[in-house]
C-alpha cells in the first residue's frame, strides 16, 4: 500500500502559494492623485431641440422598458409630444453623434411611439401652488406651451383664443393628414387639465379689450402670423385668388364649389405643399389640374424636404424658378397668370428671398383659381397695442419681454424660424421670463444658470429643482470623439414608412407611420444615450481595483477612496463620457 | 491490442477520467491529440477538449482547470513545449498535479521532426516529475502511474516517449478495463481548490522568505516523490502485473561495464548485451526512467560495483556534454571512487542507434583506459585500442 502522503492544506502555512486572507490592508488609493467623477453630460442632440429635451435620458428610460418614463422626460420640457412626434423638423437627427458611426437614430419616430404608448398625468409631474394671474392670448403651440409650464409654476393661466377651438397653426394650418386631430386634442386636454382656464371665440381688441387684460398679472402674447400674404390685390379678377392660409383654415368649405378648377398655387414652403396636398386629397386623388410654382430653385424652397418629396410622389407639378408679374382676366371664368424666369438669393440669417429675373423667357399659364402662399402677416387690430410692434411683428427680446413690463410674446408673432418645435421653445422661455418678472427674480441670470452649454434653451426640471438634478453638468457636451466607439457596432436605421401614394392621395389618413413596437426596441437600443450613465457596469467590471460600486439608492456609481488608484480604467471604459478623472495629489 | 505509442498514451490518459484536456496539435503528438478529440466527438471521452490557441494557452487552462479541482491532461511535442516554458513554472510553483505526455522531438533550428530529448531535458528545473519510457506498453502503464504520483505529492507529472520510435511504432499493448484502473486510481481529491464560496487568491505576491519557503517545500515533495514513485510502481504491479522500478536493469549484477540510458535504446542494448555476453563479455545495462526527482541513491547503488560505466545520451547540454551522463557524474561524486563514466552522445535528431553502434560503446570503454573529460562524439572515427 502507498503510504499516507499529507493530503490537506494547512491554512495558515499552506504548502502551495494561496492566500485565504484579503488584500483590503493594501490602501492603493494612497498611489493616486486624480479621482473619477461620474457627471451626465449634454448629448448635441439636446443642444440642437430647440425646446432642450432630454433626449438620451429619454431613451434610457425606454431602454429599461419605462415608456412612461420615457415620456415623462419629454414632458418635462415639452407639453406636445405628440405633436411633435409628428411634424418637427427634426433638428435633433442633424447633430446626432452616431452619424459618425452610421446613420442618425429616428428621434421624431421615439418621440412618437412613447407619446402614442406611454401614460403620464402630468399634474403629478410638477406643481406647486403660486399668487399670480397670467393671461395668454393666442392658443397655438406658443401659447399653450407658456401656459403649460406656467401652469405647472403655480399661476392661475386663462388662454384667450379667438376661434372655435385651441391649437392655433397646428388645428387651422397644419393638415390633419400631418397631424390627425385626435391625437392634437388629446395633446391640449393634456395642457388643460392643469387646471388652465379657456376663453375661445374670444379675440383681443375685438370681444373684449386689451385694457380687460389689465386685472392679469402677466400677459403672454401668441397672436401667431394670422393672415396669408397677398398678391395681384388690384387685377379685377380678385374672386378667383384666395390666400393659403385661409384654404388651410377650412379647407372641407371649398370642396363643394371648387369642382376641379385649374388651380395654381404660389410658394415653395410648407404651406404650398399643405394646400397642393389638401386640394389632392379634397380632389380624390385627382392632381391633373394643380400646379405649384415658385421663384425658388428645388434646392432652395423653404418647405421641408421631406415634404416637398411627399407631394412629388402624390403626383403633384412643382414648377420651379418663375417669379409671378401678373394676373389679367381672360376669357370666361379664366384668368391669365404670367410669369418671369427669375433667380432667387436667400439670406442666410433671416431666410428672406431676394428675386431677380433672369433673361426675358415668360410663362403664362391658364387658371381658374390661384392660391397664394408665400407667407403670413400680422393681424393689426384698429385698437393701438399696449406693446410696439415692428415690422409687423411684435418687438420682443430673445426671452419675449416686449417694451411693456407686463407683456411678454413668442411664436410667429415675434419672427424667427417659423416651425412648432421654435415656437414651443418661445412659449418655454415665455413662462421662465414671466416666472422671473412675477418674483422679482434677475432673468438672465436665471437663464444662464439652467441653459444647456451654449444653446438657446434652458432645463427646466434643473430650472425647478437643482438638486434632483445634479447629476447632469449642463455646460458639458458629449461630442463623438469623447465616447468609447468600441463598445458601439453598426446597425440599420429603422425608418419610418409612409402610406403608398395611392392610398393616401385621396385620403386625411395619416401618411407617416409610427414604427411599431419591436423596430422601435432595435431603434432604441441603437442609441448611444451620450453623456448619460446607462447602467452598463463597464467601470465596476474594468475597475482594477474592484472598488467602484453601484449606489442603488441613487442609481449612479461610487467609488472607494481608499482604493482608487486613479488609474483612469474606469473612464475609458464608460462608452457614454460620463466618467472623468479630476483631482490633486492627495 | 496493436497500438501506436502515441494511441496507447491516449489509452493511459482516457482510463483515468480527465475532466478537462487542453491541448494543441503537433508533430510527433498530433495523433493523441486526435485520437482524444475522436473519443471526444463520439461522446466516450468522459471529459471535455478544450480547442486552445497554443500550447501555452493549453497550460493555462490545465492549470486554471485542476485548480478548480478536475483531473487534467495535456500532450506536447518539442517546440509546444518550449512555448509552454513559463506555464510549466506556474504549474509546479502552484502545485496542481497535471500530466502531460511529451514526445520528444528535436527542437529548431535547423527544423526537425525526428526524436531527440533535449526538448523535454531543458525542462529539467521546472519543477515536473519526468519519466523516461522506453515502449508502448510503458507509456500506457506510466501515464496511470503519474496520475496517482502527481495527485499524492501535487506536482505536474510528464511522461516522455520518443518521437517515432515509440509514438508511431506499433506494439502489442495490453490496455486494462476501466473498472481495473477505477480501483487503481481514486478520483482525484484536491487539497485546495478554487471555490467562490470559500474565496481565495492564488499566486500572491510574496516576501522573499516566503517565496524561499515555497520553493523549498516543491523541492522536498520532489524528494518525496521518489518514494512515492515506488510506492506507486509496486501498487501497479499488484493490480495489473507490471512494475517498472525507477531504473531498468539488464545483466547488472555481475557487469564490469555497464551502459546508463533511457528511453528506447535501453530496449536495443540488450540486443547487443545478450551478444557480448555469448562471447564471455561481462556487461549490462541501467536504463534510467526517472529523471526527475533523480533517483541518485537507487544509481549510485545499482553502480557501485561496475568498473566502466557508458552512458549513452540522445541529447545534448552544448558545451557541457549528455545530459544524463552528467546527472550520473554528480550522483556517483563523492560516493563512487574513482568510477570511470565514459559519455557518449549518439541518436541525435533521431539518427539511429544500432547494437553494431552500440557494441563499438562497449568496445571503446573496455579499451580506453581512462574516460575522457568530454563526450565522444564521433563514435566512427574513434579508433579501437588508442
Amino acid at each position: 500500500m502507498i503510504k499516507e502522503h499529507k493530503q490537506v492544506l494547512d491554512r495558515e502555512n499552506p504548502f502551495a502559494p494561496i492566500s485565504y486572507g484579503n488584500s483590503l490592508v493594501f490602501k492603493t488609493g494612497n498611489q493616486g492623485f486624480e479621482q473619477p467623477v461620474f457627471v451626465n453630460k449634454v448629448a448635441p442632440c439636446r443642444l440642437a431641440c430647440p425646446i432642450g429635451v432630454d433626449i438620451p435620458r429619454a431613451f434610457h428610460k425606454a431602454a429599461g422598458g419605462d415608456i412612461s418614463g420615457a415620456l415623462k422626460v419629454y414632458l418635462m420640457d415639452n407639453p406636445l409630444p405628440g405633436v411633435c412626434g409628428r411634424v418637427c423638423f427634426r433638428p435633433c437627427e442633424k447633430m446626432c453623434n452616431r452619424r459618425d458611426l452610421d446613420d442618425a437614430i429616428n428621434i421624431r419616430s421615439f418621440e412618437r411611439f412613447i407619446s402614442d404608448h406611454g401614460r403620464v398625468d402630468v399634474r403629478d409631474l410638477y406643481s406647486r401652488k403660486r399668487d399670480g394671474r397670467v393671461a395668454i392670448v393666442g392658443s397655438g403651440p406658443a401659447g399653450l406651451s407658456a401656459g403649460y409650464h406656467l401652469a405647472r409654476l403655480g399661476y392661475r393661466v386663462t388662454v384667450f383664443e379667438k376661434r372655435a377651438k385651441l391649437g392655433g397653426m397646428l388645428r387651422y394650418g397644419i393638415p390633419s393628414y400631418r397631424l390627425p386631430r385626435d391625437i392634437l386634442d388629446q395633446e391640449i386636454e393634456r395642457v388643460c387639465s392643469l387646471g388652465i382656464q379657456t376663453e375661445v371665440l374670444t379675440a383681443i381688441g375685438k370681444d373684449i379689450s386689451w385694457k380687460d387684460l389689465d386685472n392679469f398679472d402677466a400677459v403672454f402674447i401668441s397672436i401667431g402670423l394670422q393672415s396669408g400674404k397677398m398678391l395681384f390685390k388690384e387685377s379685377g379678377v380678385e374672386e378667383h385668388i384666395l390666400t393659403g392660409l385661409d384654404f388651410l383654415a377650412a379647407p372641407h368649405r371649398f370642396s363643394l364649389e371648387d369642382a376641379g378648377l385649374k388651380t395654381v398655387i404660389i410658394g415653395g414652403g410648407n404651406v404650398a405643399m399643405d394646400v397642393a396636398r389638401t386640394l389632392l386629397r379634397l380632389r380624390h386623388g385627382k392632381g391633373d389640374n394643380i400646379v405649384v410654382i415658385c421663384p425658388e430653385s428645388s434646392d432652395q424652397m423653404a418647405a421641408l424636404e421631406e415634404e416637398v418629396g411627399q407631394a412629388l410622389e402624390e403626383g403633384i407639378r412643382i414648377l420651379n424658378g418663375w417669379a409671378p408679374h401678373r394676373l389679367r382676366k381672360a376669357d370666361g371664368k379664366r384668368s391669365s397668370l404670367e410669369f418671369f424666369r427669375a433667380e432667387v438669393s436667400v439670406n442666410e440669417v433671416s431666410g428672406e428671398i431676394a428675386i431677380a429675373p433672369v433673361g426675358d423667357e415668360t410663362l403664362s399659364l391658364e387658371t381658374e383659381r390661384v392660391i397664394i402662399a408665400i407667407g403670413q402677416e400680422m393681424e393689426i387690430d384698429s385698437e393701438s397695442l399696449p406693446f410696439s410692434t415692428k415690422r409687423g411683428y411684435v418687438v420682443a427680446d430673445p426671452f419675449g419681454k416686449t417694451d411693456h413690463p407686463k407683456f411678454f410674446a413668442g411664436g410667429d408673432a415675434v419672427g424667427g424660424r417659423p416651425f412648432v418645435a421654435e415656437a414651443i421653445a418661445s412659449g418655454k422661455k415665455g413662462a421662465l421670463a414671466i416666472d422671473c418678472f412675477l418674483k422679482g427674480k434677475d432673468l438672465e441670470s436665471e437663464f444662464e444658470a439652467n441653459q444647456i452649454a451654449d444653446a438657446r434653451a434652458f432645463c427646466f426640471s434643473n430650472f425647478i429643482n437643482k438638486a434632483d438634478n445634479q447629476h447632469i453638468d449642463l455646460k458639458r457636451v458629449t461630442t463623438f470623439d469623447r465616447l468609447n466607439a468600441l463598445f458601439f457596432s453598426e446597425a440599420e436605421r429603422e425608418n419610418s414608412s409612409c402610406l403608398v401614394p395611392e392610398n393616401r392621395k385621396d385620403s386625411f389618413d395619416e401618411v407617416l407611420l409610427g414604427l411599431e413596437a419591436a423596430r422601435m426596441e432595435r431603434e432604441i437600443a441603437r442609441c448611444f444615450r451620450c453623456g448619460t450613465c446607462a447602467e452598463c457596469d463597464n467601470c465596476v467590471d474594468f475597475c482594477p481595483d474592484v472598488c467602484i460600486s453601484r449606489d442603488p439608492k441613487l442609481g449612479s456609481y461610487g467609488f472607494d477612496p481608499d482604493f482608487c488608484k486613479g488609474c483612469g480604467v474606469c473612464s475609458v471604459a464608460c462608452p457614454r463620457d460620463v466618467i472623468e478623472m479630476e483631482g490633486e495629489p492627495r | 491490442m496493436l497500438l501506436t505509442g502515441n494511441h496507447a498514451a491516449a489509452f493511459g490518459a482516457r482510463l483515468c477520467r480527465p475532466r478537462v484536456i487542453a491541448a494543441y496539435p503537433i508533430t510527433p503528438q498530433s495523433p493523441i491529440y486526435e485520437k482524444l478529440s475522436e473519443w471526444d466527438g463520439k461522446g466516450v471521452l468522459g471529459g471535455r477538449m478544450m480547442r486552445v490557441e497554443s500550447e501555452h494557452s493549453a497550460m493555462a487552462a490545465c492549470i486554471t482547470a485542476s485548480l478548480t479541482g478536475v483531473r487534467t491532461f495535456t500532450a506536447t511535442a518539442s517546440q509546444g513545449l518550449a512555448l509552454m516554458h513559463e506555464l510549466l513554472h506556474y504549474a509546479s510553483g502552484m502545485r496542481v498535479p497535471v500530466v502531460m505526455v511529451n514526445v520528444n522531438r528535436a527542437l529548431a533550428a535547423p527544423w526537425s521532426f525526428w526524436s531527440d530529448q533535449t526538448d523535454s531535458l531543458s525542462q529539467r528545473d521546472t519543477g515536473w516529475l519526468q519519466f523516461y519510457v522506453a515502449d508502448n506498453q510503458e507509456a500506457l502503464d506510466t501515464v496511470i502511474q503519474a496520475f496517482r504520483v502527481a495527485e499524492t505529492i501535487f506536482l505536474p507529472a510528464m511522461v516522455v516517449l520518443e518521437a517515432f520510435y515509440i509514438s508511431h511504432f506499433m506494439e502489442p499493448v495490453d490496455v486494462p478495463a476501466q473498472e481495473a484502473v477505477d480501483g487503481f486510481l481514486p478520483p482525484f481529491r484536491p487539497a485546495f481548490r478554487l471555490d467562490p464560496s470559500d474565496p481565495a487568491a492564488f499566486c500572491q505576491t510574496t516576501t522573499q522568505e516566503q517565496y524561499a519557503q515555497f520553493r523549498i517545500l516543491r523541492h522536498k515533495a520532489m524528494e518525496e516523490g521518489l518514494e512515492v514513485v515506488s510506492e506507486v510502481d509496486k501498487e501497479y504491479q499488484k493490480h495489473f502485473g507490471r512494475g517498472y522500478g525507477l531504473v531498468e536493469t539488464y545483466h547488472l549484477d555481475d557487469a564490469d561495464i555497464v551502459l546508463v540510458t533511457a528511453g528506447t535504446i535501453g530496449h536495443t542494448a540488450r540486443i547487443t548485451i545478450d551478444e557480448l555476453r555469448e562471447v564471455g563479455w561481462k556487461v549490462g545495462m541501467l536504463r534510467i526512467r526517472l529523471f526527475r526527482p533523480f533517483p541518485k541513491e537507487e544509481i549510485i547503488r545499482r553502480l557501485k560495483k561496475a568498473k566502466k560505466i557508458a552512458v549513452v545520451d540522445r541529447n545534448i547540454s552544448s558545451g557541457q556534454g549528455g545530459i544524463f551522463c552528467e546527472e550520473v557524474k554528480s550522483a556517483l561524486c563523492g560516493h563512487v571512487d574513482g568510477a570511470q563514466v565514459f559519455g557518449f552522445v549518439l541518436g541525435l535528431g533521431g539518427t539511429n542507434v544500432s547494437p553494431s553502434l552500440l557494441r563499438k560503446v562497449f568496445e571503446i570503454t573496455k579499451t580506453m583506459k581512462m574516460a575522457p573529460l568530454r563526450p565522444i562524439l564521433d563514435i566512427e572515427s574513434v579508433e579501437i585500442g588508442k
